[in-house]
């Protein structure tokens, strides 16, 4: 059974969070990219930009696999890597955005 | 069109017009940043980051300008001078600390508060963050309220930076214009423009006490006795005006300065305040050219008034110094030295249409380029010389 991740968003942002959330896809098809290529100044690239946006739209998890996944690809972790963006895809998947005033 | 006409009467701007403000190269430039909240140009390569940071600060009324990379920030900002940048360091080609370090190193934007925005945490990021001008950073992610305070802090200090620059050029303007207003009583408003374009803007080049060779010339209308006692006061003050206007004219156009008008003579001095090549020359064809445009008024004068006058002149060079002399109340600027005493000499014994120069003067002159041909006198003993002096004289005739 899975769970529901609520994420309670300002009602400001709600135009600008579905855009936000498509490129957090398009992170999860990055990841695999550079798994696949074992490009780790990619992933670390990649980990450092979702750590540096997730907070400021609320999602403060998204920062946090962001500071995990470029930890592990600075250290060329790479199962760590791969394990990370698991969570991160069920994280997604799970995802239930509400927006509050 | 400019992005702010766009704006509504509330000066509300609407989420779609902020985020398509990127630089384009056809926006107009923007002579000057728009008062108010302030100016911001935002540059991160991360859509999400500048698509948040445009809402929360336009959100407060701020005009809000993006760029993605390094190079397009530059572009944007030779158009249109922002007054915060907010600048990621990460980026597709330069860097952010390289982008800060060329808008610090740059006199025109070093001004422009520029913040850091970065996840980079170590020592070392912000140490070279600092090295780079960074005058502020801020961590990423971005929350609303310390972006907001942040950017409401650095647009006061851009406004007080202007304000501070707006007083130190109404100053600089005003100290010109005073200096202009001062020289100008002396010079040539040719002369006025090269002294205050090479001097230092701060100084009035009057105080300075100069030290300089110069060429002393001084003029004297002979028969002004016979003026002053044949004529009317009114009708003396008229005359002597269209003399004194002739002569200065003449030594405007040789661009002599003119240091003292006393009864009826006038001191001119030649590679003064500012070096004269050929200031010798220079003061003989002035002398020339004073008693040929007077030669008119004198046949005039005769006629109307039955006087006789003329105008003769001496000329020396030599040491003098330049500045300005008196007391708190009562200052002028002038020449002091013995090349001025001797001119003066000359001039007393020089005849209507006559001018009479020193050694000195005479060992400058190129005669026959001048086409002036001068006549050895037999030397002179002058008041306070041991030695009689070589003089020359220059007679003027009517017709040249």
């Amino acid at each position: 059974m899975t769970t529901k991740v609520i994420v309670e968003v300002d009602a400001d942002l709600a135009d600008l969070v579905p855009n936000f959330l498509a490129n957090r896809q398009k992170d999860l098809l990055q990841i695999k990219a550079a798994l696949d290529k074992s490009d780790n100044d990619a992933l670390r690239i990649i980990g450092h930009n979702m750590k540096g946006v997730g907070g400021g739209y609320g999602f403060s998890d998204i920062t946090e696999f962001g500071k995990l996944i470029e930890v592990a690809a600075k250290d060329g972790n790479y199962d760590t890597v791969r394990a990370l963006r698991q969570e991160y895809e069920a994280y997604l998947a799970n995802l239930e955005v509400r927006y509050v005033p | 069109m400019f992005p702010e006409d766009k704006e509504s009467a509330s000066g509300e701007v609407s989420l779609n017009e902020l985020v398509t403000r990127t630089f384009t190269s056809r926006e107009p430039p923007m002579a000057t940043v728009a008062k108010g909240p302030g100016h911001v140009l935002v540059v991160d390569d991360q859509d999400d980051n500048r698509a948040l940071i445009v809402r929360y600060l336009s959100q407060v009324g701020h005009l809000v300008r993006q760029a993605s990379n390094g190079a397009e920030a530059l572009q944007s900002i030779a158009f249109a001078k922002p007054d915060v940048i907010l600048m990621d360091v990460i980026m597709p080609g330069a860097s952010g600390f390289e982008i800060c370090r060329r808008l610090k190193d740059d006199p025109e934007t070093l001004n422009i508060p520029l913040v850091l925005i970065t996840g980079l945490q170590s020592k070392e990021d912000r140490v070279a963050g600092i090295e780079a001008g960074a005058d502020d950073f801020l961590s990423k992610p971005v929350y609303a309220e310390e972006l907001i305070a942040r950017v409401r802090s650095l647009t006061r200090l851009a406004e007080a930076r202007r304000a501070l620059e707006e007083a130190r050029l109404a100053r600089e303007v005003e100290q010109r214009q005073w200096i202009h207003r001062m020289f100008e009583r002396y010079v040539s408003p040719k002369l006025v423009k090269e002294i205050l374009d090479q001097g230092d803007q701060r100084e009035n080049p009057l105080d300075r006490m100069l030290r300089l060779e110069v060429v002393a010339l001084f003029a004297d209308m002979r028969g002004f006795t016979s003026i002053a006692e044949k004529l009317e006061p009114s009708k003396v003050v008229e005359l002597l005006n269209v003399f004194f206007t002739l002569i200065t004219t003449v030594a405007y156009e040789h661009e002599g300065t003119v240091f003292n008008m006393a009864g009826d003579s006038l001191l001119v001095g030649f590679g003064v305040p500012l070096p004269q090549s050929d200031s010798a020359a220079r003061a003989v064809r002035a002398a020339i050219g004073m008693i040929k445009r007077f030669q008119s008024h004198v046949a005039d004068w005769h006629d109307t008034y039955d006087i006789e006058v003329g105008l003769g002149v001496g000329i020396c060079r030599g040491e003098a110094i330049a500045g300005n002399v008196g007391s708190p109340t009562y200052m002028n600027y002038t020449i002091i030295g013995d090349a001025v005493n001797v001119a003066a000499r000359l001039m007393q014994n020089a005849k209507a249409n006559e001018i009479l120069i020193s050694e000195s003067v005479h060992e400058r002159m190129d005669y026959v380029a001048e086409q002036i041909q001068p006549i050895a006198l037999a030397p002179m003993t002058f008041k306070g010389k041991s030695a009689p002096m070589p003089v020359y004289a220059i007679r003027v005739s009517r017709d040249g």
